[in-house]
Formats: C-alpha cells, sequence, structure tokens
C-alpha cells in the first residue's frame, strides 16, 4: 500500500515536473526561434504548433471516446471513433511530425486489435500495414505493429486450415513466425534502449519524458517511450505565449452575472 | 512578517540556489526514470504477447529462445524498476 502510495505521488511530481519543464521549454524556444526569424514565420510556428496540440488533443477525446464504446459492447463504434483520428487534417500538412507518426501507428495497431476482435482480418492487416507506414523505426510502435500483425496471420493460418488451404496457411503460419519473431526483437532493442539510456553512466540527460508527458495524447503510451523522448530525438515544440490583451470594459455599472450569460442588461 | 523592501526578494544565498539545482536535477532524474520504466514494462509486455503467440504456432527452438529472451528481458526491467506491477 505504501509503495502504490509512493507511485502515485511520484506519478503526480513526475507530471507537475512535466507541465513546468514543457512550458520553460515553449518559452525557451520562442526566444530562439524569435533571434532567427521574422515576425511572420514566428506567428507561423505558433500556429503549426497550436495545430499538433490540437491534434493530440482530439486523439485523446476519440480514445477515450472508443473506450466508453468498447466497454459498452460496440465495437463498431469503437472503430468509428478511432477512425476520426486517422482520418482528421494532420498538423503541418506535409511533414513528418514524430508525435503524430506515433498516434497514428498506435490508432491504427488499436484499430487492427478491435477489427480483429470481430475476426475481419483482411481489415485488421489492412490496418496493421496501414500503421506500419508511420512506424518505419525500430520503436515500441513497430514492434507492437508487428506483433498485431503476428496475431492477424495466426488467425489467417487457422482460417486457411479451417478451409483446406493447406499451402495458403503454410505461407501465413511461416509470416506469423517472422512476424512475431520481429516483434520479440524490437521490443527487445527497445527495453534494452530504455534502460541503458536511464542508467545513471549513461551519456545524456537520461532520455527522460518528462518534458512531454505533459502533451495531450493518453493512452499511456505517448507519454513515455515514444521515438522523441529518446536522447537526441526530440522535436523542437514552438509555441508563442500570447500577450494579455486589455479586455474592453463597458461604460457603465457591470450587469448582473445571469445577465452577462445571456446577454441580456437589467 | 516584515515586509520587504520595494517588493523584492532577497537573493538566495549560493547554498540555497545549490540545493535548488540539486532538486531540480534529482526530479528531473526521478521523472525520466518513471517515464523509461513505463516505457520499458509497456515493450516487455508486448514481447510477452509475441512470444506467446510465437510459441503458439511453434513449440521448437524458436520458442524456446524466444522464452529465454523474454525471461532475460523480464529480469532486467526487474532490476532496474522492480517490476511492471502486474
Amino acid at each position: 500500500m505504501k509503495a502504490r502510495l509512493s507511485r502515485l505521488s511520484i506519478g503526480s511530481i513526475s507530471v507537475i515536473a512535466g507541465v513546468f519543464a514543457l512550458s520553460g521549454a515553449l518559452v525557451l524556444s520562442q526566444c530562439e526561434h524569435h533571434a532567427t526569424t521574422g515576425p511572420d514565420q514566428y506567428e507561423d510556428a505558433a500556429v503549426v504548433d497550436t495545430q499538433l496540440l490540437a491534434f493530440l488533443s482530439l486523439a485523446r477525446a476519440h480514445h477515450h471516446e472508443a473506450n466508453l464504446k468498447e466497454q459498452a459492447g460496440d465495437v463498431s463504434g469503437a472503430i468509428d471513433a478511432l477512425e476520426q483520428i486517422v482520418s482528421a487534417p494532420k498538423p503541418h500538412a506535409g511533414t513528418t511530425i514524430p508525435e503524430v507518426e506515433e498516434v497514428l501507428a498506435d490508432t491504427y495497431a488499436r484499430i487492427a486489435e478491435l477489427r480483429l476482435s470481430r475476426g475481419d482480418t483482411d481489415g485488421a492487416k489492412q490496418d496493421v500495414e496501414s500503421g506500419l507506414v508511420h512506424a518505419t523505426e525500430p520503436t515500441y510502435f513497430r514492434g507492437h505493429l508487428l506483433e498485431v500483425y503476428g496475431i492477424i496471420e495466426e488467425q489467417r493460418t487457422a482460417k486457411l486450415t479451417d478451409a483446406g488451404s493447406t499451402d495458403e496457411a503454410a505461407k501465413a503460419r511461416a509470416h506469423a513466425l517472422s512476424l512475431l519473431k520481429q516483434a520479440v526483437d524490437i521490443q527487445e532493442k527497445v527495453i534494452g534502449h530504455v534502460l541503458d539510456a536511464s542508467s545513471p553512466t549513461s551519456a545524456g540527460d537520461g532520455g527522460g519524458a518528462s518534458r512531454w508527458d505533459s502533451l495531450p495524447y493518453e493512452r499511456g503510451r505517448c507519454w513515455f517511450g515514444c521515438s522523441w523522448a529518446r536522447a537526441g530525438a526530440r522535436p523542437k515544440l514552438r509555441a508563442r505565449p500570447r500577450p494579455a490583451r486589455a479586455r474592453p470594459q463597458p461604460a457603465g455599472p457591470r450587469p448582473p452575472r445571469a445577465a452577462r450569460i445571456t446577454g441580456t442588461r437589467t | 512578517m516584515a515586509p520587504s523592501t520595494a517588493g523584492q526578494r532577497p537573493a538566495p544565498t549560493p547554498e540555497i540556489a545549490g540545493a535548488r539545482g540539486e532538486l531540480d536535477r534529482a526530479e528531473r532524474q526521478l521523472s525520466s526514470s518513471l517515464g523509461d520504466c513505463a516505457a520499458a514494462c509497456r515493450a516487455l509486455a508486448s514481447m510477452e504477447r509475441a512470444a506467446d503467440h510465437l510459441c503458439a504456432l511453434d513449440a521448437g527452438a524458436e520458442c524456446s529462445r524466444a522464452r529465454e529472451r523474454v525471461e532475460a528481458a523480464r529480469e532486467r526491467v526487474r532490476t532496474s524498476c522492480g517490476g511492471c506491477g502486474r
């Protein structure tokens, strides 16, 4: 119990530290950015980051929606919710943003798992292949997609065997074994990488993710262990803190609260 | 409490500034190791699932090798993180 409580408070500290660290990073990068660009590009950068945060927030909301649908047994509804993430306009179109790529890889893996739970191996296979396009490096996300792909091929092997397609079943089985072996390889490397990076004797700052754990994408995945959390592979988030604008004050006495909400004056 | 002069805070002593720096560093190390353990646990869970399915398809040498690697990874995570709390 004590250990559990300690973990909880440590987790809270981590999140709070992340919020402060991110705020600091945003202001710092704003200063760096402002020194090398004109005001127009500067304004563009602020828009890009707002879009990125909005996309991550949208992804989080749809994953929550999918959780609720899944809990209610509505697998189709859960898939629909997740498909809104992959079909949403992407921030900074035409540019590869690691956070976005990992959200997409993660979301495709989840859609594939949901389809597989309904026995839709063909649909699941398409999703996992779409996801792999967004996870080309040996990260957790690629490993997880390969794991799901291997399970899809395992189920396809069973279907083909039942249908009497022996040759096709043998091919699917060999493919499944290859994919699952690759998944084991990648996740083994990921574990080695993250634990090496966090050892006190390693170079760099420990490869931690405290700066990123305040990003609004949940599912517990992109907060830690994403490619951007690896030393030297972090994106520069840029944002411009907007100056506080003086709100025009109406002349005369302030109306009552109810009137302010409804827009009427008494 | 005595009011500060002209609303200015007194500058921290070098000892306090040093202690704050130490605290910040410790906090960063703590949060990064928590993040690394969460990532390692997630990867370990995926590795275990992949090995389970691999063994369901082929209980031979590949399965044995995969199981050994999973066990080594599990031990490594246990040593570094104290387990994954499952």
